[in-house]
């Protein structure tokens, strides 16, 4: 009895214990959910597919930016074209650029592949797959898939890497040469470097209008795949002047391709829960 | 003993699970950090390569043939967006495929991030413009209309159109489709009004008398300008429909440079029935609602913030003529001017920000523009002397008064002052600009 009684005594304090442990747990866990569903989601297996923009609010921003108002006061000799195929064409060559799926995802069993293997590989083979000119994955990549918009779209960036090598070139010299020294270890110069290419991509197809406001700023949430091709931007953050919210979407788009990621890019990416891109016309005059 | 060692080994099991718990919330809280430490990985971009969004414009194509040029209808659309400083125009103007669906990648290699197409037929004296305006670099339509109307009217479809890619793009109606009236110089001081760029000229004033200073009513349907049709320097209204003219105030002195309130219920004006001229408002019957200023100075030119709070006026009662502004219920005045001795003509921005005027520098006038506490002088004009400026509605435009090729002629600008253009045919002074579109 006494033993019992004793035995009592001592597991309720502990029971105690235990239950506000487990307790502060759950609340933990109910608190931070948001943030523990992301870490999830980072799973060491499927690393190569970085999916920098999940949060909701991105997509249907994005829908009040692209989506372009309807209502206009008509004059009488102003009228509306009502002519659908020329929008609905237009509408559906919108989504397939800025919505993933389209693309994104053969690229994706793609990258998945390539990564994995790389890693059973020796490292420095990696290293000088990864920084290969986006010029020549293109190509493998319109091997794989017939899509004729992809095609249009890789002449495009072609043309587009022609037109300005520098932003490009600079980008894929600085990956090869941050792929080798990411070896080396030194991530943070790695991705300076990378940003540097993404920057001076991004300025040289920024165009704003003179009077823009330099107090207002925009931030987009971008994805991109190993490449360096755009797959999603959205408005995280508007300005609340439409036109300069619209003119960084016109200069992230038009600046695709970037700079394909080093390793080091894509980690820091992943670890920080995404890429994003605040635009201010603070370096006007 | 074997009941304290039991207790003892209850003690060690709870500890353990208790330790086990402690480690799984440690790890729990290292899976929090990151996300809870860290945000996105932000990357700031300040330096827009181009302040000037490129476009390009291919010549319309006529479906058959037109008296109307293809080419000279784009030159309108073209004129009118370089016109606000914020578009630059780019190459070809010809030989861009332009088929019956947008082909944003040939549009694309030419730089523009926004193209304007039009299609246009005519028969008879109608005509129909069919004008899209594409986001190149979103891919995408913004702005589709079509217009229907007479060949005569063709430039101003096209300035329709214009004003709705403005809206579209700046999100502010463009000022394409208004006009600027103005006095005609030499010998006659008739008051003429003609579109905003110059064309369609026509006189509205035939009294072969002496006319100054129009001004246009706020809904664009009249002019009030003073004249001395009766021999007195009197504030008419004309209406331009049935272009009657009725006097708004005639005392005895001067009532001159009348200026609408910008819900168009009042107009302030010098007038100098009392002695010298002071600043007043009266109602659209010319009845006197409020006397301004008071004093041996001359008080002229008076303009309204565009909230109708203050007025900005010129005022040489510190010896020379300065800006002055003042709450238009009454109140002190203050002096914004105190550069030069020579400051006039002082036009209230429609953005309420800038104040236009202009000020005498090493012996010719310019204009100047500068903030509403009388900082950030900006001299926005060098060649000849300019004088007179007034803000589009929009305000990225002025017009002007300027000698710069010999003789006085009505001249646009920017905001910034890069581009000026002259735009009347024939030598004028005192442009004043429509609000509204007509």
């Amino acid at each position: 009895m006494t033993r019992v009684g004793i035995k009592d005594t001592a597991s309720t304090s502990m029971l105690v214990s235990s239950m506000l442990l487990h307790l502060s747990a759950i609340v933990c866990v109910i608190l931070f959910s948001g943030s523990l569903m992301k870490n999830k989601k980072i799973d060491p297996e499927t690393v190569t597919h970085i999916k920098l923009v999940d949060s909701a609010p991105g997509p249907s921003a994005l829908d009040q930016i692209v989506t372009a108002p309807t209502s206009e006061s008509r004059i009488p000799t102003e009228e509306e074209f009502m002519e659908a195929p020329v929008l609905s064409d237009i509408t559906d060559q919108k989504r397939e650029t800025l919505n993933p799926k389209a693309i994104a995802q053969p690229e994706i069993i793609k990258a998945n592949k390539r990564k994995r293997t790389a890693k059973k590989l020796e490292t420095p083979e990696k290293s000088e797959t990864k920084p290969k000119p986006p010029k020549t994955k293109a190509e493998a990549k319109k091997k794989e898939d017939p899509k004729d918009f992809l095609e249009k779209r890789l002449a495009a960036i072609r043309k587009d890497i022609q037109d300005k090598k520098s932003g490009a070139d600079k980008g894929a010299k600085e990956n090869k040469l941050s792929g080798r020294q990411g070896d080396v270890g030194n991530s943070d110069e790695v991705l300076n470097r990378w940003i540097g290419g993404l920057k001076r991509r991004i300025n040289s197809h920024w165009s704003i209008l003179g009077d823009t406001s330099n107090n207002i700023s925009t931030v987009l949430s971008v994805q991109l795949d190993d490449n360096g091709i755009l797959k999603k931007a959205v408005v995280d953050e508007s300005s609340g002047d439409r036109s300069f919210d619209l003119s960084a979407m016109r200069a992230v788009m038009l600046a695709s391709p970037f700079p394909p990621m080093p390793n080091e890019v894509k980690e820091k990416i992943r670890g920080s829960g995404g890429l994003a891109l605040k635009f201010t016309p603070k370096g006007l005059q | 003993m074997p009941k304290f060692s039991k207790n003892y080994v209850m003690n060690i099991r709870y500890a353990n699970l208790l330790i086990i718990e402690c480690l799984i919330l440690l790890s729990l809280s290292a899976l929090l950090s990151p996300a809870l430490s860290q945000d996105k990985l932000v990357i700031e971009l300040d330096k827009p390569s181009h302040i000037k969004m490129p476009i390009v414009i291919p010549d319309f194509i006529a479906s058959e043939p037109s008296s109307v040029s293809g080419r000279d209808l784009a030159s309108v659309i073209r004129n009118d967006l370089t016109m606000t400083g914020l578009f630059q125009v780019v190459e070809p103007q010809s030989g861009l495929p332009v088929g019956d669906k947008p082909d944003f990648e040939s549009w694309s290699a030419t730089g523009a991030q926004v193209a304007i197409i039009g299609r246009f037929q005519s028969r008879g004296n109608d005509m129909q413009i069919d004008l899209r305006c594409y986001d190149v670099a979103l891919k995408r339509l913004e702005v589709g209309k079509k217009y229907t109307g007479q060949i005569s009217d063709h430039r101003r479809m096209v300035h329709m159109f214009g004003d709705r890619v403005m809206e579209k793009l700046t999100g502010t109606p463009g000022c394409f489709t208004t006009k600027i009236a103005f006095v005609a110089e030499g010998g006659a001081k008739e008051i003429y009004s003609m579109d905003y760029d110059g064309f369609n000229t026509y006189q509205v004033t035939n009294n072969r008398s002496i006319n100054m200073s129009p001004e246009w009513e706020p809904n664009g349907k009249g002019l009030i300008f003073t004249s001395y049709m009766h021999r007195n320097p009197d504030l008419w209204l004309m209406n331009l429909a049935s272009l009657q003219s009725i006097p708004i105030s005639a005392r005895p002195g001067i009532n001159a440079s009348g200026r609408y309130s910008p819900d168009g219920g009042l107009i302030a004006l010098s007038l100098s029935f009392k002695g010298s001229p002071n600043i007043f408002i009266i109602n659209t019957q010319g009845q006197i609602i409020n006397r301004l200023t008071e004093g041996r100075g001359n008080d002229i030119s008076p303009s309204w913030a565009p909230d109708g709070g203050q007025i900005a006026y010129v005022s040489d009662q510190a010896g020379t003529p300065q800006i002055y502004i003042r709450p238009s219920g009454g109140g002190r005045a203050k002096r914004l001017t105190l550069n030069g001795n020579y400051n006039t003509d002082p036009d209230w921005a429609p953005k309420g920000d800038l104040i236009a005027f202009t000020s005498r520098i090493e012996g010719k006038f310019q204009v100047c523009t500068m903030k509403t506490d009388g900082s950030d002088l900006k001299v926005l004009t060098n060649q000849g002397s300019n004088q007179d400026p007034a803000w589009s509605p929009d305000g990225r435009m002025l017009t002007f008064v300027s000698n710069r090729d010999g003789k006085k002629r009505i001249y646009i600008m920017d905001s910034r002052g890069q581009l000026q253009v002259p735009v009347s045919r024939i030598a004028g002074k005192a442009p004043a600009w429509s609000r509204h579109s007509r």
